[in-house]
């Protein structure tokens, strides 16, 4: 059975609905428009908490010298630089993103760093990544799978390049598990727009990044999700009350 | 705790220890032997988890359990926070020597680390130096001899006040006089007791041995 959808089929952009075709064009523009400032614009969203949860991400990645990992929509480049202090001048990080603006900042930046010996940069749609079946020991998409059209599609396919027994780290915000630290967030998201406009001069991509978020799956629904894509042992973290969760999940070893 | 805080909590400890291992080539040195071993520490109150993972150079503190951070430890340390923290505070031979503490697994190891840990002369002032700068270092270095100082006296003079008002004031302790003469006097007592009852047993048996005489020649 196919889950393929058809053309004509919609699908969620922010709030609106829009053609399934249209989505990645959208959202491709958000991204264009941020790029350059998308990181000042993370410490002013998150005051700066969000360097925090990406160290507790990298933390749960329980990478080791020598591992080869996958930093999907990794735009920046901000889990590349971490990823690539664990795993080694033996290991490999690829930085991958669907959007040319955010990479060309992340890999300025991983320049900058001096840091290429060990992190490839490629531009991929994560609904079906260009790489061999069983490549990567690890794979994390922090903040990305909410941006992706079809993100069954985007699950499968980590799967099917995640190694045997590899994790998949799935960091994106959620659903807040306190109601009032939820009703707070939501009266203080409202303000990621007017920031937005007053440092990327876009309010509109930031009004989408607000939506998206409230359009995204919570928890349960995230970790039912890689369940069907076929990953095992699956778990979340909430992170800060929900406002952030990390979904965990292992792909099967073969003999299991 | 939380995971996440905890992982918050253990930020600042693990920067500073990297930063001791990137800067001083002696202390990696010691601590390379130790490369790809971890332990983990259970603390029983407050309820909280540490995993160390030594690597190449550099440690890692974790909140996550080891099997989270697909690590089989190589030993674990379980105790109350104040024994834990003795393990790496106290000096000399003995902390490891602890009933408040148990430790399963590799136990040489433990040991082995903590006397490595142990045995270095740090000075933490110049490790914070390039931190804090060299006026703010030298003006922390500062208050806290003082704040130990001042912290020294104070005990010094609390225990004597409360000494003196426990006994002059309120007479409900004895002076360390009086004790040591109450303390003879039961030394005394309880030698005269003993020699009292050697003397009771040695005129029961004799008094034995004469019944049973009687016994025998009636």
């Amino acid at each position: 059975m196919s889950n393929t959808p058809g053309k004509n089929d919609t699908t969620h952009f922010g709030y609106e609905e829009v053609p399934i075709a249209e989505k990645e064009q959208r959202v491709g523009q958000v991204f264009r428009s941020v790029a350059q400032r998308y990181d000042i614009m993370n410490d002013v969203m998150s005051l700066g908490t969000h360097r925090l949860i990406k160290r507790f991400t990298v933390e749960m990645s329980a990478l080791r010298p020598g591992q080869k990992v996958l930093d999907l929509a990794g735009g920046t480049g901000d889990f590349s630089l971490r990823f690539a202090t664990e795993v080694g001048d033996s290991g490999q990080v690829v930085l991958a993103d669907i959007n040319e603006a955010m990479l060309r900042v992340g890999r300025d930046r991983i320049i900058d760093k001096g840091l290429t010996k060990n992190i490839a940069i490629a531009q991929v749609n994560a609904e079906c990544l260009p790489f061999p079946d069983d490549t990567f020991d690890c794979i994390c998409i922090a903040y990305g799978l909410r941006n992706v059209t079809d993100k069954d599609a985007a699950l499968r396919s980590m799967q099917r390049v995640l190694k045997p027994g590899g994790r998949a780290l799935v960091l994106e915000f959620s659903k807040p598990t306190n109601d009032l630290l939820g009703k707070a967030y939501d009266v203080y998201s409202q303000l990621w727009p007017v920031a937005g406009k007053l440092i990327t001069g876009d309010a509109d991509s930031y009004r989408y990044l607000v939506e998206s978020i409230r359009m995204h799956p919570d928890q349960q629904t995230l970790l039912e999700m890689m369940e069907t894509a076929g990953f095992e042992k699956c778990k979340y973290h909430n992170v800060m009350s929900g406002i952030c969760a990390i979904h965990v999940g292992f792909k099967p070893q073969p003999n299991e | 705790m939380n995971q996440f805080l905890g992982s918050l909590l253990l930020i600042p400890a693990e920067q500073m220890l990297n930063h001791l291992l990137a800067n001083d080539d002696y202390l990696a040195a010691r601590l390379r032997r130790f490369s790809g071993k971890s332990i983990c520490l259970h603390s029983r109150k407050p309820t909280s988890r540490i995993t160390l993972h030594v690597l190449e150079g550099r440690v890692r503190l974790s909140s996550l359990d080891a099997d989270q951070l697909d690590l089989l430890p190589d030993a674990s340390i379980t105790g109350d926070a104040g024994a834990l923290l003795g393990l790496l505070t106290d000096s000399g031979s003995k902390p490891l020597a602890n009933t408040a503490i148990e430790i399963t697994g590799d136990a040489l190891l433990v040991q082995d680390l903590f006397t490595t840990v142990r045995g270095l002369d740090l000075d933490w002032l110049d490790y914070l130096s390039p931190f804090l700068g060299e006026i703010l270092t030298h003006e922390l270095g500062q208050a806290s001899v003082q704040a130990r100082q001042w912290s020294a006296q104070a005990r010094e003079n609390l225990g004597r006040n409360v000494d003196a008002y426990l006994k002059e004031e309120l007479q409900l302790l004895p002076d360390r006089e009086r004790m040591r003469h109450f303390s003879n006097q039961l030394d005394h007592l309880r030698l005269r007791l003993d020699r009292l009852r050697a003397r009771t047993e040695l005129l029961q048996s004799r008094l034995d041995k004469s019944l049973k005489n009687q016994h025998l020649s009636s």
